[in-house]
């Protein structure tokens, strides 16, 4: 409920107005001159070209792969293939270790390059001594450094593994870090040919 | 020439990106734009760029004007929708329950308008555009529901609470 409302009607039509700055039009003047430019910049029709080899691409994928299918198969076969005759290696390997715990031992300490840390470190220094440019490239740098952390890794495991209890895990990992690490110093040994 | 006229003149011109013809409308509602937008902002600076994305929106659109309603209520509904996103985050309506015919309003101590001006300005968000929209641009409270995305019986209850709460403040003016 409301009383003398027209007073109230009087009092809001004599309410002050507020002019706007001369820089809101400047703005808006701008921004549509903006809008305008960008509608009057030129378009570009693309080569025949483009358009067929669109079409080529489009028209390859879709036809079926075989050749690709069927290498991917053999290859996925092949590391099957592997990875059971890994298994069945090791398995054979931890029941012979019942007969003598050091030749089980000896038997992973061979299976790597690189047994010795100095060794491996002394390979690296050498290539360096003949070949130093080879030693300021990022992809040394970065074998080198994977190098070293796959090391530490060993080291870590060489420590958990026991002579008189053999772990075919760990085994396992250590001749795969051995076999990255000669990988990685094969690969630098290349780059200094 | 008549006024309508005119206005036709000019929207002509608009639709042709004349700029001119984009200044003589800018001019000629800029003004009652801006101050619409001060009342919803509360903030010249708020008003400012309401203004500039409002006249914007009005050129970018003018085409689908259909010229059902006035040039002027069209613009001004444009105007103060983005004066509204503007505030969006400050605006906190509670539906209100409660029985609002046995209070009484009853302006008879409003003698001067800047108190008006002041009071309008202390409101909250809400209740300042649901005043503004409502009292002094005249939009109807459906139009006003819609605006600010609720219901009808809210935005009534909310001006009837923007008057008490006006009514307090001018108390506390005048006294």
């Amino acid at each position: 409920m409301e009383n003398n409302n027209d007073i109230l009607k009087n009092a809001i039509q004599n309410l002050p107005e507020y002019i706007p700055e001369e820089n809101v039009w400047i703005s808006i003047d701008n921004a549509l001159s903006k809008k305008e430019t960008l509608t009057t910049l030129p378009n570009y029709t693309p080569p025949e070209s483009v358009w067929n080899n669109i079409e080529k691409s489009l028209s390859k994928s879709g036809q079926p792969k075989p050749v690709l299918t069927i290498r991917l198969k053999q290859i996925m076969a092949v590391a099957a293939l592997l990875l059971i005759g890994l298994i069945v290696f090791n398995n054979l390997k931890s029941k012979n270790s019942s007969i003598s715990h050091s030749e089980e031992w000896t038997e992973v300490q061979t299976t790597g390059e690189w047994n010795d840390n100095n060794e491996l470190k002394n390979v690296l220094n050498l290539i360096c001594d003949n070949n130093p440019s080879v030693c300021i490239t990022p992809e040394y740098k970065q074998a080198k450094a994977r190098i070293e952390q796959l090391e530490q890794s060993k080291q870590i495991i060489l420590k958990q593994m026991n002579k008189y209890e053999p772990n075919t895990d760990l085994e396992i990992m250590l001749t795969k870090i051995e076999l990255e690490q000669t990988g990685l110093i094969k690969q630098i040994m290349q780059k200094t040919l | 020439m008549p006024e309508s006229t005119n206005e036709k003149i000019i929207v002509q011109g608009c639709l042709q990106n004349n700029r001119q013809a984009q200044k003589n409308l800018y001019d000629k509602y800029k003004t009652e734009m801006y101050t619409l937008a001060y009342r919803i902002t509360n903030n010249f600076e708020d008003a400012n760029d309401a203004l500039q994305e409002g006249f914007l929106q009005v050129f970018e659109n003018l085409k689908t004007f259909k010229g059902n309603s006035k040039l002027g209520t069209w613009i001004h509904t444009i105007v103060a929708r983005v004066a509204i996103k503007k505030i969006k985050n400050k605006i906190h309506f509670v539906e209100i329950n409660d029985s609002i015919t046995n209070n009484i309003i009853d302006w008879s101590m409003l003698t001067d308008v800047r108190y008006l001006e002041e009071a309008i300005a202390s409101l909250p968000a809400g209740y300042r555009t649901v005043f503004t929209l409502y009292e002094v641009e005249g939009f109807k409270h459906k139009e006003i529901a819609e605006m600010l995305n609720i219901s009808v019986s809210t935005s009534k209850t909310q001006l009837f609470k923007a008057k008490r709460l006006l009514m307090e403040h001018l108390k506390n003016t005048i006294s």
